[in-house]
């Protein structure tokens, strides 16, 4: 059964430009349908400002939408009574995008994890708080729970976020880019203890990554987005391996590998970068290499294969608006 | 050789305390090529940078070593002489520094400021020469006047690199310049600094923590851990046969699209600089440590011509101390 699903999650930014006097209206999420049955990883990939952080923050009911629905458990988020939304935020914890910014300075970690205990008026187990240090690798435990952020190295702080969002034992996870500040050894040992922790506590998770090749590696599915919108869904090795939609192309294309490593000469990819946004149509449309008359219309979601969608004009999306 | 680094040592804060970012760190670079400095967070790779441009922040010092671009010697160097230096032997791309640009000023008088600002040209040619600068790095007429705001970050990035080039420097360092920036942009960034080699014979440094992006950018690569050089040599030397053991944990640990394997990951913490162990650095996360590696003096090892390896299991017999 699905236990978080998206129906046409929009949510729209206004902002005034002191320059210009025009408005301008900023789709951060634009239409986002999506389903995650329990125990599943999906992973949203795209681009910085694509509106992934946006859509993390609605699944987490910490911003409202601008239209549409988030339904975590069966209940809808932002339409159902308090005491049911209270009793969802228990199940449901967000792990930041900065760890910089999002663990307070003047908490110690014991402090840091003590306090979603206490706002879900849960009991704090001081063996709990030492296993779940210990689960994130800060061993001993002992030693850091005296500590503060600034105390911590950078790959530290984001562990201590991930233990903040863990010792509730949430049923879903919302985690925002959060192996960016690891570097890569530790980054493949959260990998290992994300799919360590789904496999015994059966736990769902959202993850944001602008990396592909780490949404390939843990996720089930994968969403590719590009401003605001869902351009291609499918199973991780769907996507990846049998990339449909020109810009999951260009974006699998681009990622650097070695065994690239001295071939002579630079690769040119089909996809500028320096073109504005249109208006209308397709988003990608100005940078698309098979970009058509029929783009001017916004593309439609087609099934190319089980479970395997694409918005694009090329597998016969038909146009809406 | 154009660059020439000699056990330079940068200490961060007051002598006897405070941290030694960079550990006697020695490289030759030659003319004309593309070099790789990788290193993961806090390794010193941006300390090296802004050393070899005289630019040190407040609070940190050289505490040894030398530094010599073509033929200038930069350590000790009063302000005043490292001003000619500077954009036009040297130039340096910043660290984040796309989102420093100047908000309220046009791009290409931004990229012209860098000539008025060492008083190189009167305006209108260093106008002239911006815009020759601005379209040697893909940015045509349509961007000249805009403002920052108005520019991708590629755009913005492409910009802080005309800047930096507008003099004609020898040598151009870039630090982490495809960091913010999406795939796609990053190889066009890539593409770009390759050309400005190729088509100038300009020498570039890439410093990056990102290990396959420096790898198929570079002719030669150097990785760094805990402020030391780990290993140097070509590119195709050390990712396919790395002998330094940091290096191979760094190429295990990469999780690679083309491949879906488990991924391997180097055991332990970073070193903390301000407690860094005796002896090599690497040593209480290695899998291959000795005895000796505590007590090692970090020499450096020639196993195999055009490579340089600091790492004990090289001393043997085989492997030739290099002074
Ligand atoms: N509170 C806000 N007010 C106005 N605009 C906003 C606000 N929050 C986000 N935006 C805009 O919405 C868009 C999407 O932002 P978002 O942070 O969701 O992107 P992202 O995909 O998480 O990017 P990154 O990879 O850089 O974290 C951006 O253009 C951003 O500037
Ligand atoms: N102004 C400063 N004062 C004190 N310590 C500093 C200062 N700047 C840097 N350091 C320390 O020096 C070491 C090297 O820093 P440096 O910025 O050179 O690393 P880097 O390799 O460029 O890292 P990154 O990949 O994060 O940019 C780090 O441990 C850092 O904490
Ligand atoms: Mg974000
Ligand atoms: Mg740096």
């Amino acid at each position: 059964m699905e236990i978080l699903k998206l129906e046409n999650l929009e949510k729209h930014f206004e902002v005034h430009s002191r320059s210009r006097v025009r408005r301008n209206l900023i789709r951060a999420v634009d239409g986002v349908s999506l389903a995650i049955p329990e125990g599943e990883i999906h992973s949203i990939v795209g681009e910085s400002g694509s509106g992934k952080t946006t859509l993390g923050r609605m699944v987490a009911g910490l911003l409202e939408p601008t239209s549409g629905s988030v339904v975590l458990g069966g209940v809808d988020m932002f339409r159902s009574g308090r005491g049911e939304i209270r009793n969802l935020r228990k199940s449901i914890q967000i792990i930041f995008q900065d760890p910089y910014a999002s663990l307070n300075p003047r908490f110690t970690v014991r402090q840091i994890l003590e306090e979603p205990l206490r706002l879900n008026r849960l009991p704090v187990q001081e063996g709990d708080l030492l296993d779940t240090l210990r689960q994130v690798g800060l061993t001993p435990p002992e030693d850091f729970t005296g500590r503060y952020p600034h105390e911590l190295s950078g790959g530290q702080r984001q562990r201590v976020a991930i233990a903040r969002a863990m010792i509730v034992r949430p049923r879903f996870i919302v985690a925002d880019e959060p192996v960016s500040m690891l570097d890569a050894s530790m980054r493949g040992s959260f990998l290992q203890l994300i799919l360590s922790l789904r496999k015994r506590d059966g736990i769902t998770m959202m993850m944001i990554t602008h990396d592909i090749s780490i949404a390939h590696y843990v996720s089930d599915r994968i969403s590719i987005f590009y401003r605001g919108k869902v351009v291609e869904q499918g199973r991780a090795d769907d996507v990846v391996l049998n990339p449909a939609h020109p810009y999951t192309r260009a974006l699998i294309e681009s990622v650097p590998s070695f065994s690239r490593g001295d071939s002579e000469g630079s690769r040119h990819p089909e996809v500028p970068s320096d073109v504005p946004d249109p208006a209308t149509g397709c988003m990608f449309r100005n940078r698309c290499p098979k970009a058509m008359v029929a783009c001017e219309a916004v593309p439609g979601a087609t099934e190319i294969a089980p479970a395997h969608f694409v918005s694009c004009h090329l597998y016969g999306g038909t146009g809406v608006k | 050789m154009i660059v020439e680094i000699r056990g330079l040592t940068v200490r961060y804060g007051p002598e006897g305390s405070g941290v030694r970012a960079v550990d006697h760190v020695s490289l030759d670079v030659d003319e004309g090529i593309l070099y790789g400095i990788v290193g993961e967070s806090g390794s010193g790779k941006s300390t090296i940078a802004m050393a070899m441009m005289g630019l040190l922040p407040h609070g940190a010092s050289v505490e040894g070593g030398s530094i010599s671009i073509d033929g200038f010697e930069v350590t000790g160097r009063k302000e005043s002489q490292l001003a000619s230096f500077r954009g036009r032997t040297a130039s340096l791309v910043f660290q984040g520094a796309m989102n420093n640009l100047n908000p309220l000023m046009r791009i290409e008088d931004q990229v012209a400021e860098t000539l008025l600002l060492h008083r190189m040209c009167g305006r209108k040619e260093a106008l002239e020469r911006a815009r020759r600068s601005l379209e040697l790095v893909g940015l045509g007429k349509q961007v000249w006047r805009l403002y920052p705001h108005e520019l991708s970050g590629g755009m913005k990035q492409r910009a802080m690199i005309a800047a930096a080039v507008v003099a004609e420097p020898r040598v151009l360092i870039a630090d982490e310049p495809t960091t913010a920036l999406d795939v796609i942009t990053q190889v066009q960034i890539v593409n770009l600094l390759r050309q400005l080699r190729e088509k100038l014979g300009m020498t570039v440094i890439l410093i990056s923590h990102d290990f396959p992006l420096v790898s198929e950018a570079s002719d030669r690569i150097c990785i760094l851990y805990g402020g030391k050089v780990c290993e140097v040599g070509s590119n195709s030397h050390i990712v396919r046969k790395p002998l330094h053991p940091y290096t191979a944990g760094l190429l295990n640990s990469v999780v690679s699209l083309r491949e879906r394997r488990e991924i391997m990951t180097i055991p332990g913490e970073p070193v903390d600089l301000s407690r860094p162990p005796k002896g090599c650095r690497f040593m209480p996360r290695c899998g291959s440590a000795m005895e000796k590696c505590s007590l090692y003096a970090y020499d450096s090892y020639s196993p195999e011509p055009g490579r340089l390896v600091y790492c004990e299991m090289y001393s043997g017999p085989d492997g030739n101390t290099e002074a």
